[in-house]
């Protein structure tokens, strides 16, 4: 894994508070890198093989242990942000050969069947919208959280793991031409529900 | 084969812009800048026109009276659009050749964006989109 040619990391780590942890630890960041980001580019047929996932969650742990928890905030921020920016790679790949889309809808319902079962093998189970810019999407079996027991224990843990999926359908849909803001809730285990607000300019 | 190749990005502004280097490349900018407007129109009429409007290629933009450079357009899903600039006097460019141009075009560009050292909305500095670029360029003797 090569560093970049001029020793600085891209300006939006660097300005999202990466440059301190980045100082101390250069070969702590790429190992984070490597496992989130390159196993999810190696499946450049479209299909992220079933390891990414388990990859992810390794160093979502060993990346929030490191942290105190007053921290936690900053944690789940800085996963969104690395969730957004995969999310814009990967829809360019995944709509390189698809039609025009037609309008929010459509794209919408691209994210919960297309681009949900080429991540995790599976679609969105239900989609759910207001019409006025707010849709909900609720996956009943979330393939990140289902490694984890089903009760109350791990319960607000899970936020964690959810963060960079939200990162991922942020950077998707801001790559296709919308903003939004993205968040996630689990009220039970391993059901999530992702929230979508899109913001009209 | 090509003149000018650009890649504009969604903000209407160019991520990379490569002519033959013979006369005032200035030219060539002016000629992709002014073809924005057509691509631009051709988006939003999508829904009244006949064409197939679920395609991403656009075909030829518009006919000018300087029939030996031609332009033809392609916008993807995430509004970055490809111009290119084609000297037909030599032959008779067929759609399809410009089609698969435009798809090698494409997949140079999804391979830049999912390169974690490019930040979106930089310039394109990859060598590799480089090199695809040029074997698609007029062989100036």
């Amino acid at each position: 894994m090569k560093s970049p040619p001029d020793g600085r990391f891209p300006p939006r780590l660097a300005a999202g508070g990466w440059a301190p942890l980045l100082a101390q630890s250069r070969g702590g960041f790429e190992s984070l890198w490597v496992p989130g980001v390159v196993s999810l580019r190696a499946g450049s047929s479209g299909h992220a093989g079933p390891e990414s996932s388990y990859d992810r969650s390794d160093y979502v742990q060993g990346f929030t242990t490191r942290k105190k928890a007053t921290e936690n905030g900053r944690c789940i921020t800085k996963l969104e942000n690395m969730g957004f920016r995969v999310g814009q790679g990967l829809i360019e790949r995944f709509t390189k050969d698809t039609a025009r889309f037609k309008d929010e809808l459509d794209i919408m319902k691209f994210i919960c069947k297309d681009f949900w079962t080429t991540v995790f093998k599976k679609q969105i189970d239900n989609l759910r919208t207001n019409h006025q810019g707010i849709y909900v999407l609720q996956d009943n079996k979330f393939r990140l959280l289902t490694q984890m027991s089903a009760g109350k224990q791990y319960l607000e843990h899970a936020s964690k793991y959810l963060a960079f999926t939200c990162g991922l359908i942020r950077g998707g849909l801001s790559n296709l031409g919308i903003k939004s803001i993205v968040t996630a809730e689990v009220s039970s285990m391993p059901a999530c529900k992702f929230q979508v607000m899109i913001q009209k300019l | 084969m090509a003149v000018c190749v650009a890649v504009i990005a969604k903000e209407n502004y160019p991520l990379y812009i490569r002519s033959v280097p013979t006369e005032n490349e200035l030219k060539f900018h002016y000629m992709v800048h002014t073809s924005l407007d057509v691509v631009d129109e051709k988006i939003s009429a999508m829904g009244k026109a006949l064409v197939d409007q679920r395609e991403l290629y656009l075909g030829l933009l518009y006919p000018t009276e300087d029939y030996k450079l031609r332009r033809y357009g392609y916008v993807t899903n995430s509004k970055v659009k490809f111009v290119m600039v084609v000297d037909s006097s030599n032959t008779a460019l067929r759609d399809n050749e410009i089609r698969s141009m435009f798809r090698k075009l494409h997949n140079s560009y999804t391979d830049v964006m999912c390169n974690p050292f490019y930040n979106p909305g930089d310039r394109i500095q990859s060598r590799a989109f480089d090199g695809m670029v040029t074997s698609m360029m007029i062989q100036v003797c």
